[in-house]
């Protein structure tokens, strides 16, 4: 039961980073892209399917 | 010269840490600080016990002045004491073993023994920000070209630091320490087509630009792109950073940092190494992360603001190995924010002169720091580098000043160098109230320093023998 819960967890955290990393503070943006691709990371290794 | 960014303008995060007021600023740290204490009183047995010596609980802590005056201080010995009786990282440790991420250790210069550091994952994000925030106050933006001089990886902090700061600053960063000779890393920056930003201990910069000039090259024109000088560990004289600036059409910049303070515990900013005047800049230190005091190393009383004093440092929120109440043995001039003109109520330490109070040497009944001998010998441009060596002979203390001459000054005639060699010692006189013996010798004869730099040897010890 843990592991698809953990698909949405990731995706609804994607959706946010994704807020974040469009901000325009010079200091910030870097460190949310950051975040954003370390989530992309994850929910790319945790693919076990082709279709999308 | 290219016109920086207004870091403030650029950062409203930035802007808010600017805009507290001085009671704003040390409420957020006393939260701060009692939050760390909290956390150490339950997860580290060194710190729970100085507490404890203290006579404090961290909820009892009610004032930074309170805390200032009763918590014992920590020092190299301390750690280097906690960490043989527990070892690798000691009773301090803040987090559970298996939750170290990344080992640090110091760099072993002192002689002494390296302090070793355990960093959680959230700490190796602290690292990298601490090192992104005064590059983003020098104007480091996303997409610019940043050259990282300093040598990558391994165990120290300035190893890793640069690298994680330069990742999520989002710059294309080239990692050029160590692994390349001096002309191969100017080669390589030549093929890249637009360089923006250098990050490079005070010693290499003068390294590289020495070399460029012996190449025929002028760095503004070799890299017109280029908008900032970033440099660490080092001071200079103001001579120096002055032609710095015009050998290379950029601001140059400098940053306070060390193992303890998790990366940059302050930057000169935007406003570069000069201050108003063109007298010398300062370091604005990063408060709401490292809780900084100067104090007198004997009394361990505050310092006053324009006079020198030992810096103490607090990690407000490191979790793996921080430091509460360290002696650093760094030697500044604090500058009190009242005192320090630009708009925040930061405080700050005098750029370009920071030293070592364990580099002192007691030479001939006067205390030497080897930055004021540096300060000499390089304002004169003619000079590209030298070395320090204090023995005993006939049971006499000499010193003798071997420096090289840079390459622009190959043609000049013996009688020439004779002036600058006369010129160097009364300089080294004036800033030490000592004659030292000034020689020439080849560049190949000096060492070369890939960080920071080790000019001086006391050979003293030597001379006594039966």
């Amino acid at each position: 039961m843990g592991e698809p819960d953990d698909d949405a967890v990731l995706r609804a955290m994607r959706t946010e980073a994704e807020r974040l990393a469009t901000s325009g503070d010079a200091l910030l943006r870097g460190q949310y892209e950051y975040l954003r691709a370390r989530i992309d990371a994850l929910i790319e290794l945790r693919r076990v399917s082709g279709a999308d | 010269m290219t016109k920086l960014a207004d870091p403030f303008a650029d950062s409203p995060l930035l802007a808010r840490f600017a805009g507290l007021s001085r009671p704003e600023l040390e409420a957020l740290q006393l939260s701060k600080l009692r939050r760390q204490m909290a956390r150490l009183e339950r997860t580290s047995a060194y710190y729970a016990e100085r507490l404890r010596q203290a006579g404090l609980t961290a909820e009892g802590i009610t004032s930074l002045a309170q805390f200032a005056e009763r918590f014992p201080t920590s020092s190299k010995a301390d750690f280097l004491a906690d960490q043989q009786a527990h070892p690798p990282f000691g009773a301090r440790l803040g987090i559970a073993r298996e939750q170290v991420a990344l080992v640090n250790m110091t760099g072993g210069t002192s002689g002494q023994g390296q302090e070793t550091y355990g960093r959680s994952q959230r700490d190796v994000h602290q690292l990298g920000y601490l090192h992104a925030l005064p590059w983003v106050m020098a104007g480091l933006r996303p997409g610019d070209v940043a050259v990282n001089c300093v040598p990558a990886g391994g165990m120290t902090t300035g190893g890793w630091g640069p690298g994680e700061g330069l990742r999520i600053i989002g710059a294309t960063a080239f990692h050029v320490g160590g692994g390349l000779s001096t002309d191969a890393k100017i080669d390589l920056m030549l093929k890249l087509g637009g360089v923006n930003f250098i990050y490079a201990s005070t010693n290499y910069l003068h390294t590289r630009t020495a070399a460029l000039l012996g190449r025929g090259i002028t760095p503004r024109e070799a890299f017109p792109d280029m908008h900032g000088l970033f440099i660490a560990a080092e001071g200079y004289p103001l001579e120096w950073a002055g032609k710095i600036e015009e050998h290379w059409g950029c601001r140059l910049q400098e940053g306070y940092g060390s193992t303890q303070c998790n990366g940059f515990g302050g930057s000169t900013g935007s406003a570069g190494v000069f201050g108003e005047g063109g007298g010398r800049g300062l370091i604005r230190l990063f408060e709401w992360e490292t809780l900084f005091e100067v104090v007198d190393p004997d009394t361990l009383q505050p310092t006053a603001s324009g006079e020198v004093g030992e810096l103490v440092a607090t990690n407000l929120s490191v979790e793996g190995s921080p430091v509460i109440r360290f002696r650093t043995g760094d030697a500044a001039r604090y500058v009190s924010w009242k005192d320090a003109a630009g708009g925040t109520c930061w405080n700050a330490i005098e750029a370009g002169s920071i030293g070592r109070f364990d580099d002192m040497m007691k030479i001939r009944g006067n205390n030497v720091w080897p930055t004021a001998v540096d300060a000499a010998v390089f304002a004169h441009d003619q000079v590209f580098d030298y070395a320090g060596r204090v023995y005993t002979e006939g049971g006499k203390t000499e010193i003798e000043v071997r420096l090289a001459f840079a390459d622009h000054c190959a043609d000049m005639p013996d009688e020439g160098r004779a002036e600058v060699i006369a010129s160097v010692r009364e300089a080294i006189k004036g800033r030490t109230n000592v004659w030292m013996q000034v020689v020439e010798c080849r560049r190949a004869d000096l060492p070369e320093f890939a960080y920071k730099a080790r000019r001086w040897k006391d050979e003293r010890q030597q001379g006594y023998r039966l």
